[in-house]
């Protein structure tokens, strides 16, 4: 996927949390001033398109794989442990793949992982099933590896393709 | 006092993923982890000791969505001054979102990103105006 088709993606998923931030009662000069400078940022992404490379489509099932186990293990694990420390300590143990699988191919499997964990977070009467989180996850393990050159570097990325996922799921259960 | 330790979790999870990354060179993973699973702790530590229990309850919830913010480049958090204004942010983004997106996992990370991205808009709009006024005396 092209970076631009890419930072597409991320900017409707934060306009999306920016309108719901706004209709849910955030005054609305402060979701303006966010607003601007974030526009500024995206602003000068698509004006440096420094990492324009084609996606390695052989890193995608491993990418999705390892997403869809860290969701599952997450979901699995957040009634006991609670779901952030859950995260935590999938994430943790997701770090050390890189140990496990020392070929550069699988040099992002902690970040897919860790993007899987994140739907794995969802509370179980928002996400009511494993086999829902499994698929979901899955999807943003596609996602993460799809569009792995925008935004780079940025905090919060893997969070935010987890999110595009998790309400795509919830917009659809609800139009139904 | 809620808000302040609010800002707090939040400096501590930025701030903790930024030293395990940049001084020990460690995955970002695990160095997120590391917060994440230290604002747990944290938390039980002070769980009897503390008598505002729902602030408590929120600590996890800042440090974890801070560490994320922590995890960024350091082309982009370029110094622990950036770090500690992008943790300003991301907690004032936590304060409006918390009960929005409660529930709804990503919801971290999506605040995280738009703090990271608004503090980068900041230090470009902040560039610029410095370049602007230098310009402006140098005529």
């Amino acid at each position: 996927m092209k970076k631009n088709i890419g930072l597409c993606i991320f900017a409707l998923i934060h306009l999306y949390y920016s309108i719901q931030l706004l209709s849910n009662g955030v005054p609305a000069f402060e979701v303006c001033l966010l607003a601007l400078f974030v526009t500024l940022a995206y602003l000068w992404e698509f004006g440096h398109d420094h990492h324009n490379r084609s996606v390695d489509a052989s890193r995608i099932p491993s990418s999705v794989i390892s997403a869809s186990l860290g969701g599952v293990c997450c979901y699995l694990l957040s009634p006991e442990t609670g779901p952030i420390l859950a995260c935590g300590l999938v994430g943790l143990l997701a770090s050390f793949l890189t140990h496990m699988f020392k070929d550069k191919k699988y040099h992002e499997l902690p970040y897919s992982t860790y993007c899987g964990c994140f739907v794995g977070m969802s509370a179980h009467t928002v996400l009511p099933d494993a086999i829902t989180v499994l698929i979901l996850a899955g999807v943003s393990g596609l996602l993460f590896a799809t569009t792995k050159r925008s935004l780079e570097g940025v905090g919060g990325r893997l969070g935010s393709i987890s999110f595009a996922s998790v309400v795509c799921y919830i917009l659809i259960h609800n139009y139904k | 006092m809620n808000t302040i330790i609010l800002f707090l979790s939040a400096y501590l999870g930025i701030g903790l993923t930024y030293y395990l990354k940049r001084t020990f060179e460690m995955n970002t993973v695990r160095a997120s982890s590391i917060s994440i699973i230290a604002g747990c702790c944290i938390q039980f530590l002070l769980y009897k000791a503390f008598p505002d229990q729902t602030v408590l309850l929120k600590v996890p919830y800042v440090v974890c969505g801070a560490s994320f913010c922590g995890m960024s480049s350091s082309g982009i958090l370029k110094n622990k001054f950036w770090a500690i204004g992008c943790g300003t942010i991301y907690t004032l983004i936590f304060m409006a979102s918390a009960l929005i997106f409660k529930g709804i996992g990503g919801g971290l990370g999506t605040g995280a990103c738009l703090a990271v991205l608004m503090s980068r808009g900041l230090i470009m709009f902040a560039t610029t105006v410095e370049k602007f006024i230098l310009s402006y005396k140098l005529k």
